[in-house]
């Protein structure tokens, strides 16, 4: 069977009716609006007053995955992030953070998430946006998986990282220290699937109520700079150099945060 | 002149005629012979209608009788518009047919386009959000998914016997027209659409004259391979709906609903899963690799769907009364036999059907409702046939207004 022609990356995209209020991949103009006016500016700038460092180190044009510690079930970190992208970055791109397939799939769910702009992790969709529509994805990993050997077998095996490598876009670490604090996990329950499900404060007895109550921890964020991974090897062992690098930066900067701040509420 | 010698299967139905329709314009296409197992709905303009009994035993016959070089068999996706589960599974022989009168020796086909539809792919939360022409197909669950990955099957074991035939899988998305199509269908049958409570999953169109043209432009480009022919735009199930103007109850619940259909599929509702699973899951299309080739849209998902309610709305207002019966044998008499003498009889031309027979009063008044393409549409209607100075300049009036 002969196969069809490849679009050139960019090209032939979908025209944009710009009375829409819904993008193609389900995000909602006003409802992300409304809640980053409200929601986030609240904890962005009163709650955790995160700052971000480096923002420049963030390509200003063209996709790239932007790959942060302090992530898990009930952490705030990648929507943080991409607030404070939005807010200090030259550009003030965007960036879609990128959640689990199985969370997506949950009713409820699978209207919120895509409506204020997460993306699915699924490898061919976030080809579609680092390569074609050229955005920026925020992936965050829990800060106890950066170790060479979890970041090998579970980073460089993440659909974004496999994405990247495959058309080439490059990974920028960014460490992040407070997300931690905000809501401490106090233990990690083993599940099928290699999974754990963490335990805090709030969560799980307290279901999706645990997201509203993070301790007011100060964020801070750094951006790295970025890592390519490398054009002549092939796709799983540049996913994996690139993970296992990334990891190692984020391990060494995330120490490096944590000895520069005095106190973990006022930073 | 030694164009594209095109036969053309399930003509009859409304995408096949479209089919047809575009083709008969293109000069590069020499020869078209429309077949089918039922007389179609209108005459054809240059093509050729033959009808064939059940099963399409005579097929190869037309197909060596004719040269036929480009083969495009619609009736996959005329089934799948038309929800026509009956006609999907009694593909068998027909398929078997086809399939032979490409590969065997001495044939005269050297390309294949098969044309299905997008619900070969299936349903599954593992899928891309978009698919495209790579996406490689889930085993079939549901009969419908069976009966077209039977018809791809086929077409690409044909392909391998014979080594000159080369194949091309278009995969439409739903059609949508005048008459509905796929989840539309379901809609308008209802009074209030039911939906999963807790999902509002993307939905992807192509207007069916979009499908007819792209169906035709991949016969006339000489393309093979896969191809997903959808409109540009992805909606949500709901903003699809609004745009239908139809309304919505999330009523199914949202676990269950595959147990639900499997049950229903054994009572004989075929395709309940494939329902579930645009209810549950949705699917977004990745349409670029057609477009890549020279193609271009001409409507976008919400412009086909709202051209759909539009044209259902105005066949409430204007409906003309029912059309003048097709019969294939009175039309091939009067087109080709000596003793006739008015031709213009032939092509059924009667001045005083359809929106002509209105009153231009009565007319005068509706034409506000219709939105410029419509009035378009209607001004090219009125200037070729009765042609009345008042409507023609109601209708420059109205569109001048639009334009502004």
């Amino acid at each position: 069977m002969e196969t069809s022609p490849t679009p050139a990356p960019g090209e032939h995209l979908p025209v944009v009716e710009p009375d829409r209020d819904l993008d193609d991949w389900g995000r909602s103009e006003r409802a992300s609006g409304v809640l980053d006016r409200t929601v986030w500016e609240a904890a962005h700038k009163i709650w955790f007053r995160v700052e971000l460092e480096q923002a420049a180190r963030v390509p200003a044009a063209g996709g790239a995955v932007l790959v942060v510690n302090g992530g898990g079930v009930v952490s705030p970190v990648a929507p943080l992030l991409a607030k404070a992208i939005r807010e200090d970055h030259p550009r003030r791109r965007r960036a879609r953070p990128c959640v689990d397939a199985a969370l997506v799939d949950q009713p409820g769910l699978s209207v919120l998430l895509p409506r204020i702009g997460a993306v699915r992790a699924h490898a061919e969709d976030l080809e579609r946006l680092l390569r074609d529509d050229g955005e920026l994805v925020v992936v965050a990993v829990a800060s106890d998986r950066l170790d060479d050997d979890a970041a090998a077998g579970g980073l460089a095996r993440h659909p974004a990282i496999l994405a990247a490598a495959r058309v080439g876009a490059p990974v920028v670490p960014v460490a992040a220290i407070g997300p931690d604090d905000a809501q401490p996990v106090l233990g990690r329950v083993p599940l099928p699937g290699r999974r754990r499900l963490p335990v805090t404060l709030a969560f799980p007895h307290l279901g999706p109520l645990s997201l509203l109550l993070f301790l007011p921890a100060k964020v801070r964020f750094r951006v790295l700079p970025a890592i390519a991974a490398d054009p002549a090897s092939d796709e799983r062992r540049g996913a994996v150099g690139t993970a296992v690098a990334a990891a190692r930066a984020l391990r060494a900067e995330a120490d490096r945060l944590g000895k520069e701040r005095g106190s973990r509420w006022l930073g | 002149m030694s164009g594209h010698r095109v036969l053309v299967t399930a003509a009859a139905g409304r995408l096949g005629a479209l089919v047809v329709a575009v083709l008969e314009r293109d000069p590069s296409v020499e020869t078209i012979i429309a077949v089918d197992e039922r007389p179609p709905g209108a005459p054809f303009a240059r093509a050729e209608f033959v009808r064939l009994a059940p099963g399409s035993p005579q097929l190869a016959r037309i197909v060596r009788g004719a040269a036929v070089d480009v083969l495009v068999d619609v009736r996959a996706a005329a089934a799948v518009a038309r929800l026509d589960d009956g006609a999907l599974a009694a593909h068998g022989t027909t398929t078997e047919r086809i399939a032979a009168a490409c590969s065997e020796p001495g044939s005269t086909v050297r390309r294949l386009v098969s044309v299905g539809s997008v619900h070969r792919v299936g349903w599954h939360r593992e899928l891309p959000t978009f698919v495209t022409e790579r996406t490689t197909p889930r085993p079939p669950r549901s009969p419908l998914q069976r009966a077209l990955a039977e018809v791809e099957d086929a077409a690409e074991q044909a392909a391998r016997r014979a080594e000159d035939l080369r194949v091309a899988l278009v995969r439409l998305a739903d059609p949508v027209g005048p008459a509905g199509a796929g989840l539309l269908a379901a809609a308008d049958r209802l009074p209030l659409m039911p939906t999963v409570l807790g999902y509002d999953p993307p939905v992807q169109v192509v207007h069916e004259e979009d499908a007819g043209r792209a169906i035709a432009h991949v016969v006339v480009a000489g393309l093979s391979g896969p191809f997903v022919v959808a409109a540009d735009g992805t909606l949500a199930l709901t903003e699809a709906l609004r745009e239908l103007g139809r309304g919505h109850a999330p009523i199914l619940p949202p676990w269950g609903i595959g147990l639900l259909a499997g049950i229903l599929d054994r009572a004989g509702l075929r395709i309940a899963l494939d329902l579930a699973g645009q209810l549950r899951h949705g699917r977004g299309l990745d349409n670029r690799a057609l477009k890549a080739t020279g193609f271009r849209y001409r409507s976008t998902t919400r412009e086909a769907l709202r051209a759909a309610a539009g044209v259902r709305r105005r066949r409430r207002v204007l409906h003309p009364g029912e059309p003048e019966p097709y019969d294939p044998e009175v039309e091939a008499f009067l087109r080709y036999s000596p003793s006739v003498r008015d031709a213009a009889a032939g092509t059924g031309s009667d001045e005083r059907r359809g929106v002509a027979a209105l009153e231009p009063d009565v007319l005068l008044e509706l034409l506000p409702s219709l939105d410029p393409e419509a009035l378009r549409a209607l001004r090219a209607h009125e200037e070729g046939g009765p042609a009345r100075r008042r409507i023609l300049d109601e209708i420059d009036l109205l569109l001048a207004r639009s334009e502004a």
